[in-house]
């Protein structure tokens, strides 16, 4: 990959998904993910650029953090499952924030009380860190205070079915 | 020519090994003595001359208030810590409280800080290697324990540079250790590195394949070492000069230095010699008349005195294992790092644990450095490069309200990492946040090394809760932790290299370095260079090579600053602590919550955000992203946007 192209690729981030960035199908088994991210790292080596110019070294640092996130996210069962509902409603990332220009994926919790947002927020946190049955507790929490907010049953479904499978 | 000759260095407690690559293979550069490894030791004479090594070492038993041994373990520390009162203890040099508890050491009228006196070390072994290898050498990998910190590895990274030393990288010594054993066999490996040092120990868990080295899990204790044991065999001989002849030599350094040599001596012998005779004449003087010491010592009761500190390394041992999800069937092989693991009862004790004989082939003194000199070849591009894949040893975490600290990147996570959170102020109109930084694995801040710390201002202060607070951590493949914190409203940003406030100032490095320049003159170096991807030339060579961190704000092109941060920035003065936003609605959450009973987990620290700040935030968003995208076309023309997010984006992925 020419410089440019890395450049173009770590300012293009936010836009891609974990497999797009490990280059790998959805459904590519565990097993490959990990085949997958060592290709990846290998290709985005931070010791690779070190003498080059510094914006370079500082894009390929970002797209080998990504890369680093990808994984993690996807070898394990749990946290893929819950980054696979999370993009299915387009969200390409599965951390809160993202750093430097791109914090798109920090969306206010849904919810009309302060105490129904902050219950839907731990359940979010909670799923995040692949405790999905603690994440239900708190989601239906959140549904003591506002029985009919669409986002929270609809979540709460989603976790619940995730529980099961 | 001699651009391309790199060194790796391995910067021990005790004993210091440099190594090069020479035709292809990596060898070990002797000192003028002929021998592989030298002492990590500085001795400091009357007259103002600097001696560094075995004959350092030598004047040790002369002259131990003015000879500086082991200072690895004092590296990168602060004066308060546990470690530093030890040390005190042990050591008989003058180890005195510095700027912001740092640790510096006194020599007559003068005082040094730790990477000063190591990088006495560092320009011995660079000294070394050009005299072996007969050009100039300036660019190094420098190795440290896998289980040394942010500050230790700064501190560390520092002492290379007032050594006039370009520090290629700062490597793991486990990780190099494997790298020079899977060194040009093709091996599909899973392996642990056990480096039993004289002031660390680490253990690494490591696969080796095809070109990939990646560490699997990392665990340690930096204060852990051959010193350990010398130490068990000291307090031994104390008591015996002391049951036999009444004699305190805690209260006599040049005894105490003595017994430290003999005791030294007394285990490198064990290794050889069942049992080995100590025999100490002239300890001290007592009524004017000499008296000394002789005792018999046999392994097991070497054994004996040291059980549990080869006990403790086995529970770091237990760790790595389980951080690696590995039990010791997985393994294949057992790589013994250090002097130390020469010890038969260290290779039993370890043969016994992980059910296996450890290599044989392997040179524990110098194999560190051999696989540094292997990285730093190839770190130049004059050999093909290993993809080294390590993790960071600790917890990084960030303190906030009530002297707690949320985690925020696990220990044994691959790197480079990042992560971003959000934050909210504690109060109404807070004027500034004080962003505090740890490493370590306790939920209470003081349980934690404070690596860094500092004062966030340029957002827009507002009702309590309100205000969002972006604070980016990262951590670099040499395990450095870099934060910034933004407001994502202004897009004001503070970013900094976390620097702990014990260690050198950066004037007064600069300081040291100019000083040291004077001495060590260096030259602009050839811009033309192997990077694969090289695109543009470094503006300032020097300032290149010093790896002068920044001291102007780092600021997105696209946004403006509002405050130039670091300059005007009272450390001191701050009070006022960074809250979780959950924290900042405390009165009114906790209140309701306790009411309902309901089971609220305080531990999490996602903020809830302001539905108006929400539209804020993602309008600007859309905008950004749509700059972004006129940046992308406007910067290269050769590489249009959507060019470049067609062929990006959608290549194939792999099925």
């Amino acid at each position: 990959m020419t410089g440019a192209e890395i450049r173009a690729l770590a300012r293009l981030i936010d836009r891609m998904d974990y497999y797009r960035l490990l280059r790998v199908g959805r459904d590519v088994p565990a097993p490959q993910i990990r085949a997958a991210y060592h290709r990846a790292r290998r290709q985005f080596h931070p010791d690779a650029y070190l003498s080059a110019a510094e914006d370079l070294r500082d894009a390929v640092d970002r797209i080998a953090r990504r890369i680093t996130e990808a994984y993690l996210t996807l070898r394990d069962r749990n946290q893929r499952t819950a980054y696979n509902e999370g993009l299915a409603e387009g969200k390409l990332r599965c951390r809160p924030g993202s750093g430097g220009e791109g914090s798109r994926d920090v969306k206010a919790p849904p919810g009309k009380t302060a105490k129904g947002r902050r219950f839907y927020t731990l359940a979010l946190a909670e799923e995040r860190g692949g405790n999905l049955s603690k994440a239900v507790s708190h989601l239906k929490m959140a549904l003591t205070f506002e029985r009919d907010n669409p986002h929270f049953r609809s979540k709460l479904e989603e976790l619940q079915s995730s529980l099961k499978g | 020519m001699s651009e391309d000759v790199t060194i790796g260095i391995d910067l021990g407690t005790s004993n210091s090994c440099v190594a090069s690559l020479r035709d292809g293979r990596p060898q070990v550069l002797a000192n003028a003595y002929g021998e592989p490894t030298t002492a990590s030791v500085v001795a400091f004479g009357q007259d103002g001359s600097i001696v560094v090594g075995n004959q350092a070492k030598a004047r040790i038993i002369l002259d131990p208030m003015h000879t500086v041994s082991s200072a690895k373990r004092l590296i990168g520390r602060y004066y308060f810590s546990e470690e530093v009162k030890k040390a005190r203890a042990v050591y008989s040099y003058e180890i005195v409280s510095g700027e912001n508890n740092s640790v510096r050491i006194q020599i007559r009228d003068e005082q040094f800080s730790l990477s000063e006196i190591s990088s006495f070390v560092l320009k011995e072994m660079k000294s070394i290697a050009e005299a072996s290898l007969g050009v100039p050498v300036k660019r190094a990998v420098l190795t440290v324990p896998a289980f040394f910190n942010d500050n230790q590895r700064q501190a560390t990274k520092d002492a290379g540079r007032v050594a006039g030393l370009e520090v290629l990288r700062i490597l793991n010594e486990p990780t190099a250790a494997a790298l020079a054993y899977g060194f040009g066999k093709d091996l599909k490996q899973r392996v642990v590195v056990y480096d039993l040092g004289g002031g660390t120990f680490d253990v690494s868990v490591l696969e080796i394949g095809q070109e990939v080295f990646e560490v699997l899990a990392t665990c340690g204790d930096t204060y852990l070492g051959g010193d350990d044991l010398d130490d068990r065999l000291i307090d031994m001989l104390a008591e015996h000069a002391q049951a036999q002849h009444g004699l305190n030599v805690r209260t006599d350094p040049f005894a105490l230095e003595k017994l430290k040599a003999a005791a030294e001596r007394a285990k490198i012998e064990l290794s050889t010699t069942d049992p080995v005779q100590i025999s100490i004449p002239g300890l001290a003087n007592k009524d004017d008349q000499p008296i000394g010491i002789e005792v018999d010592l046999s392994r097991s009761e070497f054994d004996k005195l040291t059980r549990d500190l080869i006990f403790r390394t086995f529970k770091v041992c237990d760790e790595a294992m389980q951080q690696a999800g590995l039990t010791v069937r997985d393994l294949d092989g057992v790589i013994l790092v250090g002097g130390p693991t020469r010890l038969p009862t260290i290779r039993k004790a370890v043969k016994d644990y992980f059910q296996r004989e450890p290599e044989v082939d392997i040179n524990p003194d110098e194999v560190v450095a051999l696989g540094a000199a292997i990285h730093a070849n190839s770190l130049v591009g004059a050999s093909d490069q290993a993809c080294l894949l390590d993790v960071t040893p600790l917890s990084l975490r960030l303190g906030i309200t009530g002297g707690m600290t949320e985690t925020v990147i696990e220990r044994n996570s691959p790197i480079p990492i990042d992560h971003t959170r959000i934050f909210t102020t504690a109060r109404d109109n807070q004027q500034s946040v004080a962003v505090r930084i740890y490493q370590g694995e306790s939920r209470e801040a003081q349980g934690n090394t404070l690596l860094g710390e500092f004062e966030f201002s340029g957002y827009r202060p507002g009702t309590r809760g309100q205000v969002q607070i972006e604070v980016a951590f990262a951590i670099s493949t040499e395990g450095i932790v870099k934060v910034s914190a933004r407001d994502p409203k202004s897009g004001a940003v503070h970013s900094t290299a976390v620097s702990m406030s014990s260690g050198l100032s950066e004037e007064e490095l600069r300081a040291i370095i100019a000083q040291a320049r004077t001495q060590d003159v260096v030259s602009p170096e050839d811009p033309a260079d192997a990077s694969p991807a090289r695109s543009a030339a470094p503006s300032d060579e020097v300032e290149e090579f010093l790896d002068l961190p920044p001291l102007e704000n780092e600021m997105p092109a696209a946004v403006p600053s509002t405050k130039s941060p670091l300059d005007d920035i009272d450390f001191s003065g701050i009070d006022e602590d960074l809250a979780l936003p959950d924290e900042a609605e405390t009165p009114a959450v906790l209140d309701s919550i306790e009411q309902d009973a309901t089971p609220f987990d305080t531990k999490t620290d996602i903020g809830s955000l302001a539905d108006d700040t929400l539209d804020d935030a993602s309008l600007s968003d859309e905008s950004l992203s749509e700059a972004e995208r006129e940046l992308v076309s406007a910067e290269d023309p050769t590489f249009g946007a959507t060019a470049a997010e067609d062929s990006l984006l959608d290549s194939e992925p792999d099925k």
